[in-house]
C-alpha cells in the first residue's frame, strides 16, 4: 500500500502542518483585501505570503537571490517534510513530483529581470528543487489546472506501485501574481469579500499563496495510525472550456471509482473543492448527491486559504488527515445558508468524528475532475 | 497500435504521409478543412489545442471509432516541455501596460495547458499531464502507465 510518511504546509497561516492545522481549527484566515497591489486597477481579496519573513527563513539554507519566491516555497516545504524522515534525497530511488498550475509565470512580466527567462518553464523551476537536494532524477511536473494536487498524488501512487521508486516527494505550490489575479478577474470569478463556499450568498473565489508537501512510500504491513492513499481517479467530462458540467458528470464518475463498493458510512467527510464560485459548488453538490453520498458530511477549506491552485489538493489532503487524527471535521468558514440545489451536510463549526477515512475532491477548467480516497490504517482500501 | 505524427512540415498517420500544401500553423487549418470541417470551435482554439485536437481527430479517424462519446476505457497522457508558454506570453501582452490593460478571459483560459486534453471529441477518462524534457518524460510515462492501467485509474 502507498503510505504517507511526512508532510508540511507553508502558508500565510504558518510554516508547519501543525501551525496550519491549529490556525484552521481556530478559524483563522489571512484572506485580506488588497487595493492597488501589483498596479492592478481593481481590488481583490487574497491570502498572501509575507515575503520578508520567507526570505529570513530561507536565508538559513541558501542564498535568497538565486531563487524566485515560487522556488523558495517548494524548496522550503520539501526540506521541512524531509527533515522529519531519514530519507536520502540524493538516492535514485527518490522521485520529486511538482504540482503547480502556473509556476514562475510572473517572470513573463517585462519588469522582472532578475532571473533567466527559461525559469518560466515548469520543468526548469522543478529542477531548481531537485538540484538543491542533489536528486539525480528528472522531476515530474503535473500541471492539470486546479486538479493538479490530486493528479500529482495519483502519479506518486503509480510511481511507487511500479517499483521504480521507494519514496516520492509530492510538492504542490502556486504563488499569486498580476497574471493570475487579472485573469480570474477577467472571468468575473473573484469575490472582493472573503469567499463563502456553498453559501447562498457566495460571490466567487479568492486566491492564495501556499506550498504543501507529502512524502509517500510503499509498504506491505500498515499500522493502524498510518495514512494510506487508497484509490485515486481522474475523469474529464469535457463539458465546457471554463464551465463545470450541470450533471457533475466527471466529478460523479471520479467519485464512483474511488468509492468502489465501500459503505459510505465509513467516510468521515468529503473535503470538497468548494471554490465558492456559483457553478463549481453547485456542480459538486450534484455529483455528491448522484454518487449516493448526500448523507456524508462535506467541508471546504477555501475560506481559510483562498484557492491555492497547484497546492490546494496537497494542502487540503494534509489538513484532512490532521483533522481525522484529531477526531475532527473542520468547519467550513463563514458558511451560513446552503446555496446549492442538493442539501449537503455542511457546518460552520468543527464537528467530532470517530471515522477514519475521507475523500478529497477537485475540479478545474477544461472539464477535469479528480477524487482521492484516503484511509487511516488502510483496512477499508 | 495507431500512430499520428505531426510536426510543422510533416503529417504521418500510421507511418504514411498525409498530403498537404501548408506548413506550421496554416498546416493545422488545412488539415482541419480537409479532414474534419464540422467542429467550428477549432478556430477559437490556441495553437496547442489545435495541434492536440488534430492529432486526436486523426487518431480517431484511423481507428474508425465514435467521436463525442464518454469512454471509460480511454485515457490521455499529455506531456511537453513548455506547457502553455505561447498562450501565457499572449495573455501577458494584454496586461503588460497600465495604459493598455485589457485582460481577456478568452486568452486567459488557454494559459492552462490541460485545456487541450478536454476537447469534446474525445472525452477521456483522464487527462494526465507531465511537463519535462522529451525522452525522459516518455520513460517515466511508460513505467507509470503500464498496459491496462486505464481500467484501474
Amino acid at each position: 500500500m502507498i503510505v504517507s510518511v511526512a508532510h508540511n504546509i507553508i502558508s500565510p497561516l504558518g510554516m508547519t502542518t501543525a501551525e496550519n492545522y491549529a490556525a484552521v481549527k481556530a478559524g483563522r484566515t489571512e484572506l485580506k483585501r488588497h487595493d492597488g497591489l501589483w498596479n492592478l486597477p481593481e481590488p481583490f481579496t487574497a491570502s498572501l505570503m509575507d515575503w520578508k519573513k520567507v526570505g529570513e527563513v530561507f536565508a538559513k539554507i541558501a542564498e535568497n537571490e538565486q531563487y524566485t519566491f515560487f522556488e523558495k516555497m517548494i524548496i522550503l516545504s520539501a526540506k521541512k517534510a524531509l527533515e522529519q524522515t531519514d530519507i536520502d534525497p540524493t538516492s535514485s530511488k527518490v522521485l520529486f513530483i511538482l504540482s503547480t498550475t502556473k509556476g514562475n509565470v510572473f517572470l513573463l512580466d517585462k519588469r522582472e529581470t532578475g532571473f533567466p527567462q527559461e525559469r518560466v518553464l515548469l520543468g526548469e523551476a522543478a529542477r531548481q528543487m531537485t538540484e538543491f537536494f542533489h536528486n539525480p532524477n528528472t522531476p515530474i511536473v503535473v500541471s492539470n489546472a486546479c486538479i493538479s494536487g490530486v493528479c500529482a498524488q495519483i502519479e506518486a501512487m503509480r510511481s511507487l506501485e511500479s517499483g521504480a521508486f521507494d519514496f516520492v516527494i509530492v510538492v504542490g505550490c502556486d504563488v499569486q501574481s498580476a497574471f493570475i489575479v487579472s485573469g480570474f478577474q477577467s472571468f468575473k470569478a473573484l469575490s472582493v469579500e472573503p469567499c463563502k463556499p456553498f453559501d447562498a450568498n457566495r460571490t466567487g473565489l479568492n486566491l492564495g499563496d501556499a506550498a504543501a508537501t507529502i512524502i509517500y512510500t510503499r509498504k506491505e504491513k500498515i499500522t493502524e495510525n498510518e495514512w494510506v492513499a487508497c484509490r485515486g481517479a481522474i475523469r474529464n467530462d469535457a463539458n465546457h472550456i471554463s464551465g463545470p458540467s450541470r450533471t457533475g458528470e466527471g466529478s460523479y464518475r471520479a467519485l464512483k471509482v474511488v468509492l468502489g463498493d465501500l459503505n459510505p458510512d465509513e467516510i468521515a467527510f468529503i473535503n470538497a473543492h468548494g471554490t465558492a464560485t456559483s457553478y463549481n459548488d453547485e456542480m459538486e453538490s450534484v455529483a455528491i448527491e448522484r454518487a449516493g453520498l448526500a448523507q456524508v458530511p462535506v467541508n471546504g477549506l477555501k475560506g481559510y486559504y483562498g484557492h491555492t491552485m497547484g497546492a490546494a489538493g496537497v494542502l487540503e489532503t494534509i489538513l484532512s488527515m490532521q483533522a481525522i487524527d484529531d477526531h475532527n471535521i473542520l468547519a467550513t468558514k463563514d458558511f451560513d445558508t446552503i446555496g446549492v440545489t442538493h442539501p449537503l451536510l455542511l457546518s460552520n463549526q468543527n464537528q467530532p468524528t470517530d471515522k477514519r477515512a475521507f475523500i478529497k475532491l477537485l475540479s478545474g477548467f477544461g472539464g477535469c475532475n479528480a477524487a482521492l480516497l484516503m484511509a487511516k490504517g488502510g483496512a477499508i482500501c | 497500435m495507431l500512430k499520428v505524427y505531426i510536426n510543422p512540415e510533416t503529417v504521418m498517420v500510421n507511418g504514411k504521409p498525409l498530403e498537404h500544401k501548408e506548413k506550421g500553423a496554416a498546416l493545422l487549418t488545412e488539415l482541419y478543412r480537409n479532414h474534419i470541417g464540422d467542429y467550428p470551435k477549432f478556430f477559437k482554439m490556441d495553437s496547442l489545442s489545435k495541434l492536440g485536437f488534430m492529432a486526436s481527430e486523426l487518431l480517431l479517424q484511423a481507428e474508425g471509432g465514435q467521436r463525442f462519446e464518454p469512454r471509460e476505457d480511454r485515457a490521455v497522457i499529455f506531456f511537453n516541455k513548455s506547457a502553455s508558454l505561447q498562450a501565457d506570453t499572449a495573455y501577458q501582452a494584454t496586461i503588460q501596460d497600465a495604459e493598455n490593460f485589457f485582460p481577456s478571459p478568452a486568452a486567459f483560459v488557454y494559459t492552462l495547458p490541460n485545456i487541450v486534453t478536454g476537447k469534446d471529441d474525445f472525452k477521456p477518462v483522464c487527462g494526465s499531464i507531465a511537463f519535462q524534457n522529451g525522452i525522459q518524460a516518455l520513460g517515466v510515462a511508460l513505467h507509470i502507465f503500464t498496459p491496462g492501467a486505464a481500467t484501474v485509474l
